[in-house]
Protein backbone atom coordinates (compact mmCIF):
# COMPACT_ATOMS: atom_id res chain seq x y z
CA UNK A 1 0.00 0.00 0.00
CA UNK A 2 2.84 2.58 1.06
CA UNK A 3 4.88 1.50 -2.19
CA UNK A 4 1.78 2.27 -4.23
CA UNK A 5 1.26 5.96 -2.43
CA UNK A 6 4.78 6.67 -3.03
CA UNK A 7 3.99 5.84 -6.89
CA UNK A 8 1.51 8.32 -6.89
CA UNK A 9 3.00 11.10 -4.74
CA UNK A 10 5.96 10.76 -7.08
CA UNK A 11 3.34 11.37 -9.85
CA UNK A 12 2.12 14.32 -8.16
CA UNK A 13 5.76 15.83 -7.91
CA UNK A 14 7.62 14.62 -10.64
CA UNK A 15 4.05 14.54 -13.65
CA UNK A 16 6.46 16.78 -16.72
CA UNK A 17 2.90 17.72 -17.93
CA UNK A 18 2.83 14.76 -20.47
CA UNK A 19 -0.49 12.84 -21.01
CA UNK A 20 -2.96 14.52 -18.47
CA UNK A 21 -5.71 11.62 -19.41
CA UNK A 22 -2.77 9.21 -18.36
CA UNK A 23 -2.50 10.78 -15.00
CA UNK A 24 -6.28 11.08 -14.42
CA UNK A 25 -6.39 7.10 -15.24
CA UNK A 26 -3.69 6.70 -12.52
CA UNK A 27 -5.43 8.66 -10.14
CA UNK A 28 -8.07 6.69 -10.61
CA UNK A 29 -6.70 3.17 -10.61
CA UNK A 30 -4.64 4.05 -7.70
CA UNK A 31 -8.08 5.18 -5.61
CA UNK A 32 -9.75 2.28 -6.54
CA UNK A 33 -7.19 -0.26 -6.21
CA UNK A 34 -6.83 0.54 -2.50
CA UNK A 35 -10.15 0.99 -1.93
CA UNK A 36 -10.98 -2.51 -0.20
CA UNK A 37 -14.69 -3.89 -0.42
CA UNK A 38 -13.93 -4.16 3.71
CA UNK A 39 -14.15 -0.64 3.86
CA UNK A 40 -15.36 0.33 7.15
CA UNK A 41 -15.55 3.85 8.92
CA UNK A 42 -13.54 4.65 11.98
CA UNK A 43 -15.42 3.29 15.32
CA UNK A 44 -15.39 5.62 17.97
CA UNK A 45 -12.33 4.89 20.30
CA UNK A 46 -13.64 6.94 23.06
CA UNK A 47 -15.16 4.83 25.50
CA UNK A 48 -12.29 2.16 25.37
CA UNK A 49 -9.76 4.58 25.95
CA UNK A 50 -11.45 5.59 29.13
CA UNK A 51 -12.12 2.08 29.93
CA UNK A 52 -8.76 1.30 30.03
CA UNK A 53 -7.36 4.65 31.77
CA UNK A 54 -9.92 3.75 34.33
CA UNK A 55 -8.12 0.46 34.78
CA UNK A 56 -4.78 1.98 35.22
CA UNK A 57 -5.42 4.55 37.48
CA UNK A 58 -7.64 2.28 39.59
CA UNK A 59 -5.16 -0.50 39.46
CA UNK A 60 -2.21 2.12 40.18
CA UNK A 61 -4.13 3.77 43.21
CA UNK A 62 -4.76 0.05 44.70
CA UNK A 63 -1.35 -0.91 44.96
CA UNK A 64 -0.24 2.61 46.46
CA UNK A 65 -3.41 2.71 49.10
CA UNK A 66 -2.34 -0.85 50.00
CA UNK A 67 1.36 -0.35 50.34
CA UNK A 68 1.04 3.36 52.32
CA UNK A 69 -0.73 0.96 55.03
CA UNK A 70 1.79 -0.98 55.53
CA UNK A 71 3.62 1.72 55.53
CA UNK A 72 1.89 3.24 58.36
CA UNK A 73 2.10 -0.29 60.18
CA UNK A 74 5.77 -0.56 59.36
CA UNK A 75 6.13 3.18 61.05
CA UNK A 76 7.96 3.29 64.15
CA UNK A 77 6.65 4.41 67.23
CA UNK A 78 8.51 8.12 67.97
CA UNK A 79 7.70 8.02 71.65
CA UNK A 80 10.54 7.16 74.75
CA UNK A 81 10.47 3.40 75.15
CA UNK A 82 12.13 0.82 77.25
CA UNK A 83 14.70 -1.53 75.79
CA UNK A 84 12.39 -4.82 75.58
CA UNK A 85 10.17 -2.37 73.65
CA UNK A 86 12.62 -0.56 71.46
CA UNK A 87 14.09 -4.10 70.62
CA UNK A 88 10.34 -5.34 69.88
CA UNK A 89 9.81 -2.20 68.08
CA UNK A 90 12.39 -2.62 65.55
CA UNK A 91 11.78 -6.04 64.70
CA UNK A 92 8.38 -5.71 63.81
CA UNK A 93 9.49 -2.81 61.67
CA UNK A 94 11.91 -4.36 59.49
CA UNK A 95 9.42 -7.40 59.64
CA UNK A 96 6.72 -4.80 57.88
CA UNK A 97 8.78 -3.29 55.89
CA UNK A 98 10.23 -6.56 54.37
CA UNK A 99 6.62 -7.46 53.78
CA UNK A 100 5.79 -4.23 51.79
CA UNK A 101 8.96 -4.86 49.62
CA UNK A 102 7.58 -8.48 49.04
CA UNK A 103 4.23 -7.26 48.03
CA UNK A 104 5.11 -4.28 45.79
CA UNK A 105 7.72 -6.11 44.28
CA UNK A 106 5.26 -8.47 42.97
CA UNK A 107 2.35 -6.06 42.48
CA UNK A 108 4.87 -4.19 39.95
CA UNK A 109 4.43 -6.93 37.38
CA UNK A 110 0.77 -6.08 37.67
CA UNK A 111 1.49 -2.35 36.92
CA UNK A 112 3.65 -3.31 34.22
CA UNK A 113 0.75 -5.46 32.55
CA UNK A 114 -1.21 -2.59 32.95
CA UNK A 115 1.64 -0.24 31.75
CA UNK A 116 1.56 -2.63 28.29
CA UNK A 117 -2.52 -2.32 28.35
CA UNK A 118 -2.36 1.72 28.45
CA UNK A 119 0.14 1.17 25.56
CA UNK A 120 -1.91 -0.80 23.28
CA UNK A 121 -4.64 1.28 23.92
CA UNK A 122 -2.51 4.67 22.82
CA UNK A 123 -1.43 2.09 19.72
CA UNK A 124 -5.41 1.95 18.89
CA UNK A 125 -5.12 5.95 19.28
CA UNK A 126 -2.70 6.06 17.24
CA UNK A 127 -3.94 4.41 13.99
CA UNK A 128 -7.57 5.76 14.56
CA UNK A 129 -5.66 9.28 14.72
CA UNK A 130 -3.27 8.55 11.65
CA UNK A 131 -6.66 6.79 9.62
CA UNK A 132 -8.86 10.36 10.35
CA UNK A 133 -5.64 12.45 9.86
CA UNK A 134 -4.84 10.82 6.06
CA UNK A 135 -5.59 13.71 3.98
CA UNK A 136 -2.78 15.51 6.36
CA UNK A 137 -0.38 12.69 5.46
CA UNK A 138 -0.54 13.07 1.86
CA UNK A 139 -0.25 16.81 2.05
CA UNK A 140 3.36 16.83 3.97
CA UNK A 141 4.77 13.97 1.77
CA UNK A 142 3.49 16.54 -1.57
CA UNK A 143 5.39 19.34 0.25
CA UNK A 144 8.18 16.99 0.80
CA UNK A 145 8.31 15.78 -2.84
CA UNK A 146 7.81 19.66 -4.48
CA UNK A 147 10.70 20.51 -2.21
CA UNK A 148 12.93 17.62 -3.54
CA UNK A 149 11.36 18.32 -6.78
CA UNK A 150 12.43 22.36 -6.56
CA UNK A 151 15.85 21.01 -6.28
CA UNK A 152 16.14 18.86 -8.62
CA UNK A 153 14.33 20.66 -10.95
CA UNK A 154 14.34 24.64 -10.40
CA UNK A 155 11.69 26.48 -10.52
CA UNK A 156 10.49 23.91 -13.45
CA UNK A 157 9.48 21.35 -11.06
CA UNK A 158 5.85 19.57 -13.01
CA UNK A 159 3.54 19.10 -10.05
CA UNK A 160 -0.22 18.41 -9.39
CA UNK A 161 -1.50 22.18 -7.57
CA UNK A 162 -4.81 22.95 -6.65
CA UNK A 163 -8.21 20.57 -7.21
CA UNK A 164 -6.09 17.87 -8.50
CA UNK A 165 -3.67 17.83 -5.11
CA UNK A 166 -6.70 18.43 -3.14
CA UNK A 167 -8.12 15.46 -5.00
CA UNK A 168 -5.02 13.13 -4.37
CA UNK A 169 -5.52 13.85 -0.50
CA UNK A 170 -9.01 12.93 -0.48
CA UNK A 171 -8.05 9.84 -1.92
CA UNK A 172 -5.69 9.09 0.48
CA UNK A 173 -7.99 10.18 3.45
CA UNK A 174 -10.29 7.65 2.27
CA UNK A 175 -7.62 5.01 2.05
CA UNK A 176 -6.22 6.09 5.47
CA UNK A 177 -9.17 5.56 7.25
CA UNK A 178 -9.58 1.99 5.47
CA UNK A 179 -6.46 1.02 6.00
CA UNK A 180 -6.78 2.19 10.35
CA UNK A 181 -9.93 0.33 10.37
CA UNK A 182 -8.03 -2.82 8.64
CA UNK A 183 -5.47 -2.74 11.39
CA UNK A 184 -7.82 -1.98 14.31
CA UNK A 185 -9.72 -5.16 13.02
CA UNK A 186 -7.07 -7.44 13.13
CA UNK A 187 -5.44 -5.98 16.22
CA UNK A 188 -8.44 -6.15 18.17
CA UNK A 189 -9.76 -9.59 16.34
CA UNK A 190 -6.09 -10.97 17.44
CA UNK A 191 -6.27 -9.63 21.09
CA UNK A 192 -9.56 -10.64 21.73
CA UNK A 193 -8.44 -13.91 23.72
CA UNK A 194 -5.63 -12.08 25.62
CA UNK A 195 -7.56 -9.17 26.33
CA UNK A 196 -10.08 -11.67 28.37
CA UNK A 197 -7.07 -13.41 30.02
CA UNK A 198 -6.01 -9.89 31.15
CA UNK A 199 -8.93 -9.16 32.73
CA UNK A 200 -9.27 -12.56 34.25
CA UNK A 201 -5.47 -11.70 35.81
CA UNK A 202 -5.97 -8.02 36.77
CA UNK A 203 -9.26 -8.93 38.56
CA UNK A 204 -7.15 -11.70 40.45
CA UNK A 205 -4.46 -9.37 41.42
CA UNK A 206 -7.30 -6.71 42.65
CA UNK A 207 -8.88 -9.45 44.06
CA UNK A 208 -6.16 -10.58 46.21
CA UNK A 209 -5.46 -6.49 47.58
CA UNK A 210 -9.16 -6.29 48.23
CA UNK A 211 -9.04 -9.10 50.93
CA UNK A 212 -5.75 -7.14 52.58
CA UNK A 213 -8.13 -4.12 52.51
CA UNK A 214 -11.30 -5.69 54.09
CA UNK A 215 -11.72 -4.99 57.86
CA UNK A 216 -8.90 -7.32 58.66
CA UNK A 217 -6.31 -7.74 58.72
CA UNK A 218 -4.47 -4.28 57.39
CA UNK A 219 -7.74 -2.13 59.00
CA UNK A 220 -7.33 -4.32 62.42
CA UNK A 221 -4.12 -3.87 62.70
CA UNK A 222 -3.94 -0.24 62.65
CA UNK A 223 -6.62 0.26 64.91
CA UNK A 224 -4.77 -1.97 67.20
CA UNK A 225 -1.33 0.00 66.59
CA UNK A 226 -3.69 3.24 67.47
CA UNK A 227 -4.56 1.67 70.84
CA UNK A 228 -1.16 0.45 71.31
CA UNK A 229 0.31 4.09 70.84
CA UNK A 230 -2.36 5.61 73.30
CA UNK A 231 -1.51 2.83 75.84
CA UNK A 232 2.26 3.45 75.35
CA UNK A 233 2.26 6.65 76.07
CA UNK A 234 -0.28 6.50 79.45
CA UNK A 235 -2.47 8.70 77.24
CA UNK A 236 -5.46 6.57 77.60
CA UNK A 237 -6.66 3.50 79.16
CA UNK A 238 -9.93 1.84 77.64
CA UNK A 239 -10.04 -0.39 80.14
CA UNK A 240 -10.06 1.47 82.71
CA UNK A 241 -12.38 4.03 80.88
CA UNK A 242 -15.19 1.06 80.53
CA UNK A 243 -14.91 0.50 84.44
CA UNK A 244 -15.25 4.09 85.47
CA UNK A 245 -18.32 4.68 82.98
CA UNK A 246 -19.92 1.69 84.61
CA UNK A 247 -19.28 2.37 87.85
CA UNK A 248 -20.94 5.66 86.86
CA UNK A 249 -23.51 4.22 85.21
CA UNK A 250 -24.28 2.31 88.24
CA UNK A 251 -24.16 5.07 91.01
CA UNK A 252 -26.55 7.41 88.79
CA UNK A 253 -29.05 4.39 88.62
CA UNK A 254 -28.87 4.10 92.29
CA UNK A 255 -29.38 8.03 92.61
CA UNK A 256 -32.08 8.20 90.63
CA UNK A 257 -34.00 5.08 92.37
CA UNK A 258 -33.35 6.46 95.57
CA UNK A 259 -34.58 9.88 94.46
CA UNK A 260 -37.60 8.43 93.37
CA UNK A 261 -38.55 5.99 96.12
CA UNK A 262 -40.59 7.41 98.73
CA UNK A 263 -39.08 9.54 101.51
CA UNK A 264 -39.28 8.15 105.10
CA UNK A 265 -41.15 10.37 107.23
CA UNK A 266 -39.31 10.25 110.43
CA UNK A 267 -36.52 12.91 110.83
CA UNK A 268 -33.26 10.28 111.70
CA UNK A 269 -34.29 8.20 108.18
CA UNK A 270 -34.90 11.40 106.38
CA UNK A 271 -31.65 12.38 107.20
CA UNK A 272 -30.14 8.87 106.33
CA UNK A 273 -31.47 9.28 102.97
CA UNK A 274 -30.89 12.78 101.96
CA UNK A 275 -27.13 11.63 103.31
CA UNK A 276 -27.03 9.15 101.16
CA UNK A 277 -28.66 11.24 98.01
CA UNK A 278 -25.74 13.21 98.55
CA UNK A 279 -23.05 10.50 98.67
CA UNK A 280 -24.10 8.91 95.30
CA UNK A 281 -24.43 12.70 93.71
CA UNK A 282 -21.26 13.01 95.04
CA UNK A 283 -19.48 9.71 93.76
CA UNK A 284 -21.54 10.88 90.24
CA UNK A 285 -20.10 14.21 90.17
CA UNK A 286 -16.13 12.37 90.56
CA UNK A 287 -17.04 9.39 88.11
CA UNK A 288 -18.03 12.63 85.55
CA UNK A 289 -14.77 14.34 86.48
CA UNK A 290 -12.45 11.24 85.53
CA UNK A 291 -14.55 10.90 82.49
CA UNK A 292 -13.60 14.42 81.69
CA UNK A 293 -10.33 14.25 81.99
CA UNK A 294 -9.94 11.35 79.91
CA UNK A 295 -12.45 12.63 77.00
CA UNK A 296 -9.64 14.54 74.82
CA UNK A 297 -7.29 11.88 74.90
CA UNK A 298 -10.75 9.76 74.47
CA UNK A 299 -11.90 12.08 71.98
CA UNK A 300 -9.09 11.88 69.80
CA UNK A 301 -8.50 8.38 69.66
CA UNK A 302 -12.26 7.53 68.03
CA UNK A 303 -11.30 10.48 65.70
CA UNK A 304 -7.83 8.63 64.43
CA UNK A 305 -9.56 5.60 64.53
CA UNK A 306 -13.25 6.63 62.77
CA UNK A 307 -10.40 8.51 59.80
CA UNK A 308 -8.92 4.35 59.52
CA UNK A 309 -12.77 3.41 58.90
CA UNK A 310 -13.75 5.78 56.47
CA UNK A 311 -10.02 5.42 54.62
CA UNK A 312 -10.51 1.67 54.38
CA UNK A 313 -14.15 2.20 53.55
CA UNK A 314 -13.08 4.31 50.39
CA UNK A 315 -10.46 1.98 49.62
CA UNK A 316 -12.74 -0.61 49.09
CA UNK A 317 -14.93 0.95 47.27
CA UNK A 318 -12.19 2.23 45.20
CA UNK A 319 -11.14 -1.73 44.60
CA UNK A 320 -14.70 -2.68 43.79
CA UNK A 321 -15.14 0.13 41.70
CA UNK A 322 -11.59 -0.70 39.62
CA UNK A 323 -12.82 -4.58 39.30
CA UNK A 324 -15.62 -3.33 37.61
CA UNK A 325 -13.91 -1.44 35.17
CA UNK A 326 -12.25 -3.89 34.41
CA UNK A 327 -15.10 -6.14 33.27
CA UNK A 328 -16.07 -2.89 31.57
CA UNK A 329 -12.93 -2.75 29.76
CA UNK A 330 -13.18 -6.35 28.43
CA UNK A 331 -16.56 -5.71 27.30
CA UNK A 332 -15.78 -2.75 25.50
CA UNK A 333 -12.74 -3.86 23.80
CA UNK A 334 -15.25 -7.26 22.42
CA UNK A 335 -17.89 -4.61 21.50
CA UNK A 336 -15.23 -2.42 19.05
CA UNK A 337 -14.06 -5.71 18.04
CA UNK A 338 -17.59 -6.94 16.50
CA UNK A 339 -18.82 -3.50 15.50
CA UNK A 340 -15.19 -3.32 13.17
CA UNK A 341 -16.05 -6.74 12.30
CA UNK A 342 -18.88 -6.58 10.97
CA UNK A 343 -19.01 -6.12 6.87
CA UNK A 344 -19.95 -2.85 5.68
CA UNK A 345 -20.42 -2.13 2.18
CA UNK A 346 -17.93 1.01 0.80
CA UNK A 347 -19.24 4.51 0.94
CA UNK A 348 -20.19 4.67 -2.82
CA UNK A 349 -21.55 8.18 -2.16
CA UNK A 350 -17.79 8.80 -1.37
CA UNK A 351 -16.42 7.43 -4.49
CA UNK A 352 -18.51 8.62 -6.83
CA UNK A 353 -17.64 12.44 -5.02
CA UNK A 354 -14.13 11.78 -5.65
CA UNK A 355 -14.45 10.35 -8.98
CA UNK A 356 -16.10 14.11 -9.27
CA UNK A 357 -13.21 15.86 -7.57
CA UNK A 358 -10.66 13.94 -9.63
CA UNK A 359 -12.45 14.98 -13.02
CA UNK A 360 -12.61 18.41 -12.02
CA UNK A 361 -8.60 18.32 -10.79
CA UNK A 362 -7.00 16.67 -14.31
CA UNK A 363 -9.29 19.17 -16.19
CA UNK A 364 -7.80 21.89 -14.20
CA UNK A 365 -4.67 20.62 -15.76
CA UNK A 366 -5.40 20.41 -19.25
CA UNK B 1 -15.57 -18.37 71.72
CA UNK B 2 -17.72 -16.17 74.10
CA UNK B 3 -15.19 -14.48 76.64
CA UNK B 4 -16.96 -13.70 79.93
CA UNK B 5 -14.48 -10.11 80.77
CA UNK B 6 -17.24 -9.02 83.35
CA UNK B 7 -15.99 -11.95 85.24
CA UNK B 8 -11.99 -10.94 84.31
CA UNK B 9 -10.46 -8.70 88.05
CA UNK B 10 -7.00 -9.74 88.46
CA UNK B 11 -4.16 -10.11 86.46
CA UNK B 12 -4.03 -14.12 85.93
CA UNK B 13 -7.78 -13.70 84.70
CA UNK B 14 -6.63 -11.58 82.07
CA UNK B 15 -3.71 -13.74 80.87
CA UNK B 16 -6.48 -16.72 81.11
CA UNK B 17 -8.53 -15.00 78.74
CA UNK B 18 -5.19 -14.12 76.81
CA UNK B 19 -4.43 -17.30 77.03
CA UNK B 20 -7.13 -18.54 75.23
CA UNK B 21 -7.21 -15.84 72.15
CA UNK B 22 -3.47 -17.00 71.46
CA UNK B 23 -4.31 -20.37 71.24
CA UNK B 24 -7.36 -19.53 68.46
CA UNK B 25 -4.86 -17.18 67.11
CA UNK B 26 -2.31 -20.38 66.56
CA UNK B 27 -4.90 -22.33 64.75
CA UNK B 28 -6.23 -19.93 62.42
CA UNK B 29 -5.79 -21.26 59.15
CA UNK B 30 -7.77 -19.45 56.92
CA UNK B 31 -8.45 -16.02 56.09
CA UNK B 32 -11.53 -15.58 58.33
CA UNK B 33 -10.09 -17.37 61.34
CA UNK B 34 -7.07 -14.48 61.19
CA UNK B 35 -9.31 -12.20 60.89
CA UNK B 36 -11.39 -12.65 63.33
CA UNK B 37 -8.71 -13.97 66.23
CA UNK B 38 -7.17 -10.31 65.40
CA UNK B 39 -9.93 -8.54 66.16
CA UNK B 40 -10.64 -10.48 69.43
CA UNK B 41 -7.14 -9.38 70.24
CA UNK B 42 -8.18 -5.93 69.80
CA UNK B 43 -10.75 -6.32 71.57
CA UNK B 44 -8.82 -7.82 74.34
CA UNK B 45 -6.52 -4.79 74.61
CA UNK B 46 -9.24 -2.53 74.34
CA UNK B 47 -11.10 -3.67 77.53
CA UNK B 48 -8.10 -4.88 79.80
CA UNK B 49 -7.37 -2.25 82.08
CA UNK B 50 -4.07 -0.88 81.17
CA UNK B 51 -2.50 -0.54 84.09
CA UNK B 52 -3.03 -4.25 85.16
CA UNK B 53 -2.65 -5.72 81.60
CA UNK B 54 -0.05 -3.51 80.03
CA UNK B 55 2.72 -6.05 79.24
CA UNK B 56 -0.38 -8.40 78.04
CA UNK B 57 -1.51 -5.84 75.49
CA UNK B 58 1.82 -5.77 74.03
CA UNK B 59 1.73 -9.54 73.62
CA UNK B 60 -1.62 -9.31 71.69
CA UNK B 61 -0.31 -6.22 69.99
CA UNK B 62 2.55 -8.63 68.58
CA UNK B 63 0.11 -10.93 68.05
CA UNK B 64 -2.54 -9.22 65.98
CA UNK B 65 0.72 -7.90 63.80
CA UNK B 66 2.00 -11.62 63.62
CA UNK B 67 -1.37 -12.34 61.65
CA UNK B 68 -1.36 -9.43 59.69
CA UNK B 69 2.15 -10.15 58.45
CA UNK B 70 0.66 -13.79 57.52
CA UNK B 71 -2.00 -12.19 55.70
CA UNK B 72 0.26 -10.39 54.10
CA UNK B 73 2.55 -12.90 52.94
CA UNK B 74 -0.49 -15.18 51.39
CA UNK B 75 -1.64 -12.26 49.27
CA UNK B 76 2.43 -11.87 48.24
CA UNK B 77 2.26 -15.51 47.25
CA UNK B 78 -0.92 -15.41 45.32
CA UNK B 79 0.58 -12.67 43.14
CA UNK B 80 4.03 -14.51 43.14
CA UNK B 81 1.27 -17.37 41.15
CA UNK B 82 0.12 -14.79 38.97
CA UNK B 83 3.51 -13.79 37.89
CA UNK B 84 4.14 -16.19 34.74
CA UNK B 85 1.27 -15.56 33.26
CA UNK B 86 0.88 -11.52 34.05
CA UNK B 87 4.90 -11.33 32.24
CA UNK B 88 3.50 -13.82 29.19
CA UNK B 89 0.56 -10.72 29.14
CA UNK B 90 2.46 -8.27 29.19
CA UNK B 91 4.43 -9.38 26.13
CA UNK B 92 1.77 -10.20 24.46
CA UNK B 93 0.39 -6.46 24.68
CA UNK B 94 3.71 -4.84 24.01
CA UNK B 95 4.15 -6.81 20.94
CA UNK B 96 0.85 -5.56 19.71
CA UNK B 97 1.27 -2.38 20.77
CA UNK B 98 4.48 -1.70 18.76
CA UNK B 99 3.07 -3.72 15.29
CA UNK B 100 0.19 -1.15 15.60
CA UNK B 101 2.50 1.65 16.40
CA UNK B 102 4.70 0.79 13.29
CA UNK B 103 1.06 0.63 11.06
CA UNK B 104 -0.23 4.05 12.04
CA UNK B 105 3.15 5.43 10.99
CA UNK B 106 2.64 3.80 7.90
CA UNK B 107 -0.80 4.99 7.50
CA UNK B 108 0.61 8.67 8.02
CA UNK B 109 3.60 7.85 5.13
CA UNK B 110 6.09 8.56 7.95
CA UNK B 111 8.57 7.10 5.87
CA UNK B 112 8.04 8.12 2.47
CA UNK B 113 7.94 11.53 4.22
CA UNK B 114 11.05 11.13 5.83
CA UNK B 115 12.65 9.53 2.43
CA UNK B 116 12.04 12.09 0.54
CA UNK B 117 13.19 15.28 3.07
CA UNK B 118 16.44 12.87 3.58
CA UNK B 119 17.26 13.13 -0.65
CA UNK B 120 16.06 16.84 -0.55
CA UNK B 121 18.62 17.02 2.11
CA UNK B 122 21.53 15.43 0.21
CA UNK B 123 21.29 17.07 -2.77
CA UNK B 124 21.55 20.41 -0.59
CA UNK B 125 24.48 19.41 0.56
CA UNK B 126 26.08 17.81 -3.08
CA UNK B 127 25.37 21.23 -4.54
CA UNK B 128 27.02 23.07 -1.06
CA UNK B 129 29.78 20.99 -1.64
CA UNK B 130 29.53 21.28 -5.26
CA UNK B 131 29.96 24.86 -4.96
CA UNK B 132 32.39 25.17 -2.56
CA UNK B 133 34.98 22.93 -4.58
CA UNK B 134 37.92 24.44 -6.76
CA UNK B 135 38.61 23.97 -10.28
CA UNK B 136 41.83 21.15 -9.53
CA UNK B 137 40.85 20.29 -6.34
CA UNK B 138 41.76 16.67 -5.56
CA UNK B 139 37.90 16.17 -3.98
CA UNK B 140 37.21 17.28 -7.80
CA UNK B 141 36.54 13.75 -8.83
CA UNK B 142 34.33 13.05 -6.14
CA UNK B 143 32.18 15.68 -6.92
CA UNK B 144 32.14 15.22 -10.55
CA UNK B 145 31.19 11.51 -10.01
CA UNK B 146 28.61 13.06 -7.31
CA UNK B 147 27.24 15.08 -9.78
CA UNK B 148 26.68 12.24 -11.94
CA UNK B 149 25.07 10.27 -9.47
CA UNK B 150 22.40 13.07 -9.10
CA UNK B 151 22.03 13.65 -12.77
CA UNK B 152 21.61 10.02 -13.09
CA UNK B 153 18.61 10.71 -10.20
CA UNK B 154 17.28 13.27 -11.86
CA UNK B 155 16.84 11.41 -15.50
CA UNK B 156 15.56 8.07 -13.84
CA UNK B 157 12.97 10.64 -11.65
CA UNK B 158 11.85 11.84 -14.78
CA UNK B 159 11.64 8.71 -16.51
CA UNK B 160 9.81 7.51 -13.73
CA UNK B 161 7.21 10.54 -13.94
CA UNK B 162 6.67 9.84 -18.00
CA UNK B 163 6.03 6.54 -17.05
CA UNK B 164 3.72 7.59 -14.82
CA UNK B 165 2.02 10.42 -16.96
Amino acid sequence: MVGASVTVNGIDAMAPGGSRRAVRRSLLAFGLLLWTPACKSLPDLGPYTEATANVGQGVREAGAAVDAEIGRLATPLTIPLDADETKAEAERTAAYDKARKDLRAQWDQVVAAVDAVTAYSASLEAIYSAGKSGAKSVEKVADAAKSLADKLFGGSAPILTGAASSAVSAIYGEIAKARAAKKLQASMATMGLAVNQMATELDKALATLEALLQPQPLEVALRSRVLERYQLEYKLDLGQRKKVLEAREQAHGRFVQKLSATAPSAPDALAAHEAQLEALEDQVERLDMVLASTEPAYRAYTQEIETIRVRFDQQRRAVAETRKAVAEWARVHAALAEQLETKRPPDIAVLVQLGKQIDAAVESYR
Amino acid sequence: MTIDYDQAETFSDWAKILESLLDDAAQASTAEARGEAAEALVDFMQRSPNWLAKDLDRVAARTVDALTLTAIEVATQKLRLQRLELQRLTKVFEAEAEANQAAARSIRLERVHATLKSTATAVEDLRTLVASLQAGDELGAVANDAVTALTSLRAALASAADKGA
